[in-house]
């Protein structure tokens, strides 16, 4: 075996330029392919940290059949024993109890639809970072009473100051309206266009009596000490809650349209990657078949002296592997080290350009990842496409008879 | 003790339309430790004969027995190893593997063998030493002569103790004086180690060193003589 | 006789001339539908939010787009149409009220665009009315439409009633009681989510605005006269109004695709060089083979910029002819494609998102052909000068002596 791997060391140098132009080649697609992934990936995580982190948490705890109607009638008591239980799991990062209303909001002379956010600001300032998005005045504190907290753009549009009061008017739990004023005391850009032009924080105790809906919430989000503890808290919580008429819902769950956005992206990410080492594979494609077909007449001696076939076609096989595991690995390295410099160094877009990740709610600034898959993935994914590129001139010389090869010409 | 036999070896080439009788119904013995010259113009069936007594090309009709086996009953792998095994082989050209040195490539068949490091280390020093191109060890084969070359061809060949050698055309790309040296290295080994030797060579010096002549002509035997 | 020269050459070694080739086609018809597929999504999300609300042209009083107040409604609507009935491009124009609201259900409720429009002339407009998936277009008094997704948060169906609240024009809360008579279902599930439609009357009547409409909306005969007609109301009607384009109005995908075009051709260079080893590969090899006989050429007086020319020549053909079997495969693909459109339905919610709908139709811009007919030639050319540069290096002699 060692004999056969100098052997193949020793022919992939023989004709130097090709060698390294093919080397070459594999270790562009291996960068690229790391840096690419690493862009996607890292934008994945980072995209479903903030959005998950800030909105629906990693997981989330609803009543049954909240998902589909997403009424006050589906809302539910948030007790003491929902209460233990979260504190009492260790993957338990965070959690924050919502109740969610959507309203009209009147600063009397003009009035736009609202989204409250009905939040318990002990929990949530553990839990979000909304407190740290406000522009003017203050986030809610547990002393606030009476008091809200506006997304810019509606503060904006209502055309307000802070202290000023708004009217709000809703639907309260029996279906009946229900009207009440607040006092603005702050103003808070997420950087999520959506919610800037709807979004109002309300303690919620306050929301709780505006809307008759005493102890209820819409949804508790959690956050967990990491992704891959999911499934695991997911299946822990549901055994306890499901009896109760409740549901425990992962991220995606939630967030169908994020998820699939996610899905399809990286869809057309893989297949871009995949068409690229494909182009990448005809290049060894033809190194291989030129080096082996070169060699017609050196297999046929070698057949005729008693090597057999398929330690031949092995030798070739294992100067494919040589080459592509050469570029991959430099091309892991050079790719990783561009993903370590983003990483380090976000790329934060500017201009137009950035309005459109705003527009989604997204900071806008490239991320990357170091995550071990992406190497793994990359590495077996080229050596695979490489060796299949391969089958062709090795089989050409496992079927190789040596009269054939000494008289190739 | 009878080594090779043929029985009405025949060989047909078709190419398309035209069919060429390269060789026809040879019958041929040849004994342990002789040391054959077969002779005769090009497209005579040398090369055909000696491709067909090395399993190298499967014959139209007829048979070849090594040591008395059937070499048309061996399938592809057990006829690599019976080479491997039995039979050395010097080509005209390109015989060396141009990446390995000259100890490398005389130690392939060993390799192949399975034979360990150690043991071939001792077998292959022995056959360069024999042959005395010991100094050539770590030479490339584009370090090399010509003759040089087929030296360590020569070495490659016999490293295994194999019980025939077929050699075909060795001496064509060498210039006459080392042709007479490969030639006589040749006879040498034959004379030593009891090798059984089957040259195909139109080269003169070749034929004069023969101990048994065959004349080829038109792929039947035109004439055998055994002069020692 | 450089072109049969150069051509003939580049056949020498079949197999390995072909294999370049097929890189080079597989890049060409792969970039062809991956670009035309995403240009396709993007005009749809582009032509979508024209024919969903914005229109081409809308006409508002002045600051109405910065400040959506009812208080921004148009005093003096009869003149607009006066103007706008003189100027030939426009195709169609409708009268719009607009205001926010909360539309409540017994179950629901939630923040909710209330449009009302002028029923057969909103037709014209936009595809709303041949979007109804359940009961009919509305026309009757105090008959809404919803899109389907908001029913289902309320919890309605049809002939269900709904209320809707807002505060009219003096800042006083209105609510009245309307009855669900259809539900649409557009490309984009955010604007199902929030748009709903009454008659212009009951609108006007909800808030108070009397007989005062808050905007126009314009279908001009083609797209290409936006800015002039934009241009030309503007200095009619004056300046106490705005004239806005979609492009003023909703500028992301517009964006968006000035990105994507910005952007695009680093993947035609990512397949551009993945090809180029393969090319610069060969053409150093069919170089390197050929020593001897460029020693020949030189030595019978040719000039070194003449061989230089060649193996540029070579390489460039190779290019060309991957380029044209690449582009008549893609477009083979494309052709039925663009007919039959690409139904990407596992991914059908985040299309809905985006607001492109499921099925993409792929679209083949001038932009496209000439990236897919320019890049792989030059890829061609610019991966032959180094081998080119090797073939003239060797003097005639040693070239010679080369086996």
């Amino acid at each position: 075996m060692k004999f056969f791997l100098k052997f193949a060391w020793r022919n992939i140098w023989r004709n130097k330029r090709r060698t390294l132009i093919t080397i070459l080649a594999v270790m562009f697609a291996t960068s690229l392919t790391v840096v690419m992934r690493g862009l996607q990936l890292g934008s994945y995580a980072y995209f479903i940290r903030t959005i998950a982190g800030d909105y629906s948490g990693y997981i989330q705890i609803q009543r049954a059949g909240y998902k589909d109607d997403p009424s006050l009638r589906k809302t539910f008591h948030f007790t003491e024993d929902i209460k233990n239980l979260l504190d009492s799991n260790r993957d338990v990062v965070a959690y924050s109890p919502r109740l969610f209303a959507n309203v009209l909001v009147s600063s009397g002379e003009n009035s736009y639809g609202g989204l409250i956010y009905g939040v318990d600001p002990n929990f949530e300032v553990k839990y979000s970072n909304f407190h740290n998005k406000i522009v003017k005045g203050k986030f809610l504190n547990s002393s606030s009473s009476g008091e809200v907290v506006l997304g810019y753009k509606l503060f904006q549009n209502l055309r307000l100051n802070i202290g000023d009061e708004v009217v709000i008017l809703g639907q309260g739990i029996d279906g009946g309206l229900c009207d009440g004023k607040f006092k603005v005391v702050g103003v808070v850009k997420l950087g999520y266009t959506e919610l800037d032009n709807m979004v109002i924080f309300m303690g919620l105790k306050d929301l709780q009596d505006f809307l008759y809906a005493e102890n209820r919430v819409s949804v508790i989000s959690v956050l967990l000490s990491d992704f891959d503890r999911i499934e695991k808290v997911k299946k822990n919580f549901s055994d306890i809650l499901n009896p109760k008429g409740l549901v425990v819902l992962g991220w995606d769950e939630v967030m169908v349209e994020l998820k699939q956005t996610i899905d399809f992206d990286n869809a057309s990410g893989i297949l871009f990657l995949a068409f690229l080492i494909i182009l990448v594979a005809f290049g060894i494609l033809n190194t291989v078949s030129m080096s082996v077909f070169e060699r017609f007449n050196e297999f046929g001696i070698s057949l005729a002296i008693g090597f057999k076939n398929q330690k031949l076609a092995l030798v070739v096989l294992f100067e494919v592997v040589i080459i592509a595991i050469i570029g991959i690995i430099i091309g892991c390295f050079l790719g990783g080290l561009v993903n370590y410099y983003i990483i380090k160094n976000p790329i934060v877009l500017t201009g137009e350009y950035a309005s459109v990740y705003e527009d989604f709610g997204f900071e806008p600034k490239l991320v990357s990842s170091l995550n071990p898959r992406i190497f793994v993935n990359t590495a077996l994914s080229i050596l695979f496409i490489s060796l299949i590129s391969a089958l062709v001139p090795v089989y050409r010389v496992y079927k190789l008879e040596p009269l054939k090869g000494i008289r190739y010409t | 003790m009878t080594l090779i036999k043929t029985e009405n070896l025949t060989k047909i080439y078709s190419d398309g339309k035209v069919q060429v009788e390269a060789l026809k119904s040879v019958n041929l013995e040849i004994e342990a430790g002789e040391f054959v010259v077969v002779a005769g113009p090009s497209g005579s069936g040398k090369t055909t004969l000696l491709n067909l007594i090395g399993g190298l090309d499967k014959p139209t009709d007829g048979k070849v027995y090594l040591e008395g086996v059937d070499i048309s009953l061996l399938k592809r792998d057990e006829m690599a190893d019976f080479r491997l095994r039995k039979i050395g082989f010097i080509f005209q050209a390109y015989n060396l593997i141009p990446v390995l040195t000259a100890f490398e490539n005389v130690e392939l068949p060993l390799i192949l063998l399975g034979i360990s490091e150690s043991e071939r280390r001792k077998r292959v020093m022995e056959v360069l030493n024999l042959l005395e191109i010991g100094e050539l060890a770590d030479k490339k084969p584009n370090e090399m002569s010509g003759g040089q070359q087929q030296r360590v061809a020569v070495a490659r060949a016999i490293v295994t103790n194999p019980s025939i050698v077929l050699a075909d055309e060795p001496t064509a790309h060498l210039d006459s004086k080392t042709g007479a040296m490969l030639i006589d290295l040749m006879q040498e080994m034959n004379r030593k180690r009891g090798i059984t030797f089957v040259i195909c060579s139109h080269d003169p010096q070749v034929i004069q060193k023969a101990g048994r002549l065959i004349k080829l002509r038109d792929g039947t035997i035109e004439d055998d003589k055994k002069f020692w | 006789m450089i072109f049969k020269l150069a051509w003939r050459n580049i056949w020498r070694n079949k197999r390995r001339t072909l294999i370049v080739v097929v890189s080079i086609v597989v890049s060409v018809s792969v970039l062809l539908l991956i670009d035309t597929l995403s240009m396709g999504m993007m005009k749809q999300m582009l032509d979508n939010q024209i024919n969903l609300h914005i229109a081409h042209i809308q006409i508002h009083k002045r600051g109405f787009n910065d400040d959506k107040t009812l208080k921004n409604y148009i005093p003096d609507s009869e003149k607009i149409e006066e103007v706008l009935r003189q100027i030939d491009e426009i195709k169609f124009y409708s009268r719009r009220v607009i205001s926010y609201g909360l539309i409540n259900s017994a179950f629901n409720s939630s923040g909710v665009i209330i449009v009302g429009v002028e029923p057969e002339r909103e037709k014209n407009i936009t595809i709303i009315s041949r979007s109804i998936v359940e009961g009919k277009y509305i026309g009757e008094d105090r008959g809404i439409i919803l899109g389907k997704k908001l029913a289902q948060k309320l919890n309605v169906e049809i002939g269900d009633k709904v209320v809707l609240m807002v505060s009219d024009l003096n800042g006083n809360v209105s609510s009245d009681v309307f009855r669900v008579i259809g539900l649409y279902e557009s490309p984009s599930s955010e604007f199902d989510k929030v748009y709903v439609y009454i008659p212009i009357e009951s609108a006007q009547q909800l808030l108070g605005l009397g007989d005062k409409v808050i905007e126009f909306a314009l279908i001009l005969k083609d797209q290409n006269f936006i800015n002039s007609v934009k241009d030309k109301i503007a200095r009619a009607i004056g300046n106490s109004y705005e004239v806005l384009s979609y492009d003023d109005i909703s500028p992301l995908i517009r964006i968006g695709i000035e990105m994507y075009k910005e952007l695009i051709w680093i993947y035609y260079l990512i397949f551009g060089i993945a090809v180029g080893f393969g090319v610069v590969n060969i053409m150093l090899m069919s170089v390197f083979e050929r020593v001897r006989e460029f020693g020949v050429l030189k030595a019978i007086g040719m000039k070194n910029k003449k061989i230089f020319a060649l193996i540029l020549l070579e390489s460039f053909m190779i290019g060309v002819v991957g380029t044209i079997i690449g582009l008549v495969i893609g477009l083979v693909l494309y052709l039925p494609l663009s007919k039959t459109g690409v139904d990407l339905g596992i991914f059908a919610e985040s299309l809905a998102w985006f607001g492109s709908g499921r099925i993409i139709y792929p679209v083949l811009t001038e932009f496209t052909l000439s990236l897919l007919i320019f890049t792989m030639p030059f890829i061609s050319l610019i991966g032959a000068i180094y081998p080119a540069i090797k073939s003239i290096k060797f003097e005639p002699v040693e070239a010679l002596k080369h086996i």
